[in-house]
């Protein structure tokens, strides 16, 4: 299939001001294939208030849902040893449907200031300093080899889910939550991570660990911490001069794109790379340097690493942090399907071999006198379609044919016709747009309808993107 | 110029994750649906005390029951849909391992009469256009062979309320 159409919609991993991509589509080198981005949609879901303080809950019950009738998105499970895969059954997703039947285990209020942007730091940070047992703050669950209990179990049929239901409004919680689980199934250590948006009222969990496996599931660690700020993001689309090749072999950030059309398929090696939450450096733009516009004092760090930013840019956009409500906020504006697009259909930004792009969250000015957030998390979804075609178009041609001989083009392996037709002048033009190539193919030529009659000519050739003349020799046959 | 078709369900209610609308192409249609424009509309006069709830766009691989919608053809000429091609509301849908097309908000409160908030813009088709893979022939629309889907699913619990769901597509042999 010459060009293949794909989709791919989700929060992503992290939606960082800190220097990372929140997503980077890339077209690899010497992929043979060109990328045309059609859209990039943001779409803002926060309806909170400022001053919401959620309770989260978390409870473990039995479910007869499958993993893809949860809906919500798949979150990545680490192996801690890749010799010993997750063995299957196995899932967590985030932002998805749960079944209410459930045993309540543990609660958490999440503290937030009231007054300003800024979470309660007893519950922020990394782990070490904040999730210790008798720390402040967030709870968290420990039961390494150690502890003389049980861990909290998921059975066979067992799930775990993480929920806010503090108030009756969906997505109220604009709160940066981050959840972390470790486990131990078989013998064998695992562990996901996912910042989930965090909804109430409509039966959705934030995050749901689900257990469908042959196993009993230990859970060894869990904990809910707070993450970043909640400062207002600066979305632009920029073009991508590097990316951490770290970031290209981890799993746990490559994505795919859904096909359009199931007769498309998945995407096939060679095929653009979406990745997650990556560092890279956009194209044309040093590590550090100061603009004109300076003030000379570092006072904003933006997602390259350096302040004052200005490079290329495809667009930018400020989503606005504001909240959905019934009044028609900035915020609302981000709601509406048509007013959420980034680029719209009419973008179609062609990424050639060793070229991307990236959606990014950067300062919004560097003459602030603070610095800008390090992340700036909140419910936001991000869409992405693409197409994905050869990097150029072939074109079969002949000449030298006798004038009225019939000509045809067919793959050499299954036999199939691709084209055909009767020349009146010599020559034939054929612009091919099935399969990618290189393509084994035969062209043949005949003419035996009206004298002079010609034995029937055959050559295999090998179709590349460059396309290919053919020079044609016929025999008469008298 | 490909046979056209729109689907309506009009004042279908809200129901805990219950299917909107759904258009499934079922085995031995005979046809491949490309599915072009979606809207949803808050058209309701009743008073309820609404709330924002959530909504999904979703393939599905198989769908029974529900209650059937309308279907209007773009010409009077074209042809019947065969009775493989279903669309209806309240469906019980298989989803398929895809992650969502598309998650996006919703308010089932009714809209009031002079003021402007989300309530009143879904009312607006222009605004209330949830899928479009019109304006660019590049952009391609979402393909339903047969044994394929689509659900407009509402994911949240509230049961108050109603909306108007409307599907555009093309119905074609190839």
């Amino acid at each position: 299939m010459a060009r293949r159409q794909y989709r791919w919609f989700g929060s992503g991993l992290w939606q960082s001001q800190s220097g990372n991509a929140i997503f980077a589509l890339l077209n690899p080198s010497g992929s043979g294939k060109r990328v045309i981005v059609h859209s990039i949609e943001i779409f803002n879901h926060k309806t909170g208030s400022g001053s919401y303080v959620p309770i989260i809950d978390v409870v473990v019950g039995s479910t007869s849902k499958t993993d893809s009738a949860l809906g919500g998105e798949s979150v990545p499970i680490a192996s801690f040893d890749t010799n010993y895969p997750l063995p299957s059954g196995i899932t967590a997703r985030k932002n998805t449907a749960v079944e209410a039947s459930s045993s309540q285990f543990l609660r958490q209020v999440s503290i937030r200031l009231t007054t300003s942007s800024t979470w309660a730091s007893p519950a922020y940070g990394p782990i070490p300093f904040h999730y210790r047992k008798n720390g402040r703050g967030s709870w968290f669950i420990e039961s390494w080899s150690s502890d003389d209990m049980n861990p909290i179990t998921l059975n066979p049929g067992q799930f775990l889910s993480v929920t806010d239901l503090t108030t009756a409004v969906v997505n109220q919680d604009g709160i940066p939550l981050e959840v972390m689980v470790i486990f131990n199934v078989n013998g064998h250590t695992y562990s996901c991570d996912a910042v989930p948006c965090f909804s109430s009222y409509n039966g959705t969990a934030g995050f749901v660990l689900l257990n469908n496996s042959s196993y009993p599931l230990y859970i060894k660690r869990f904990f809910i911490k707070e993450v970043g700020t909640a400062d207002t993001p600066y979305f632009r689309v920029v073009p991508v001069g590097s990316v951490d090749p770290f970031s290209l072999g981890d799993s746990i950030r490559i994505v795919q794109g859904v096909p359009v059309d199931s007769a498309y398929g998945p995407p096939v090696s060679g095929d653009p790379i979406i990745v997650l939450d990556t560092p890279m450096l956009p194209y044309l733009v040093p590590q550090q340097y100061l603009a004109d516009a300076s003030g000379g004092s570092p006072k904003g760090v933006n997602y390259l690493h350096t302040k004052d930013f200005w490079g290329p840019t495809y667009g930018v956009m400020f989503p606005e942090f504001l909240t959905i409500s019934s009044s028609l906020t900035l915020g609302g504006l981000a709601w509406g399907y048509r007013k959420r697009k980034f680029f719209d259909s009419e973008f179609n930004l062609t990424l050639n071999e060793g070229e991307g792009i990236a959606l990014v969250s950067s300062a919004e000015t560097a003459v602030l006198s603070s610095a800008v957030g390090t992340s700036g998390w909140q419910p936001y979804d991000f869409g992405l379609q693409y197409s994905v075609e050869p990097k150029s178009i072939p074109v079969i041609r002949a000449t030298g044919m006798a004038v009225g001989s019939r000509w045809a083009i067919q793959k050499a392996s299954t036999g199939e016709l691709v084209a055909q037709g009767v020349t009146s002048d010599g020559t034939m033009e054929y612009t091919y747009y099935g399969d990618d190539v290189p393509l084994n193919m035969i062209f043949k030529v005949r003419k035996a309808s009206s004298s002079p009659y010609y034995k029937p000519y055959e050559t295999q050739f090998y179709l590349t993107a460059d396309g290919i003349t053919i020079p044609v020799s016929q025999v008469l046959d008298e | 110029m490909a046979a056209t078709y729109r689907g309506v369900v009009v004042g279908t209610a809200f129901a805990a994750n219950k299917s909107m609308l759904t258009l499934f192409n079922g085995s031995g249609s005979g046809l491949v649906l490309r599915v072009k424009r979606i809207w949803m509309l808050n058209n309701q006069t009743a008073a309820v005390t609404g709330v924002l709830t959530t909504m999904e766009i979703r393939r599905i691989s198989a769908s029974t029951g529900g209650t059937a919608g309308g279907v209007v053809k773009h010409d009077s000429s074209s042809a019947g849909l065969p009775s493989q091609v279903t669309i209806t509301t309240g469906a019980t849908d298989t989803l398929t391992s895809d992650p969502a097309l598309m998650r996006f908000m919703w308010s089932n409160d009714e809209p009031a009469t002079g003021s402007l908030t989300n309530d009143e813009s879904e009312c607006i088709p222009a605004l209330a256009c949830v899928w479009d893979c019109t304006g660019d022939s590049d952009l391609e629309p979402l393909v339903l062979r047969q044994n394929e889907g689509v659900s407009v699913r509402h994911t949240g619990s509230t049961t108050v309320g109603v909306a108007d769901v409307i599907i555009e597509f093309t119905a074609a042999t190839s």
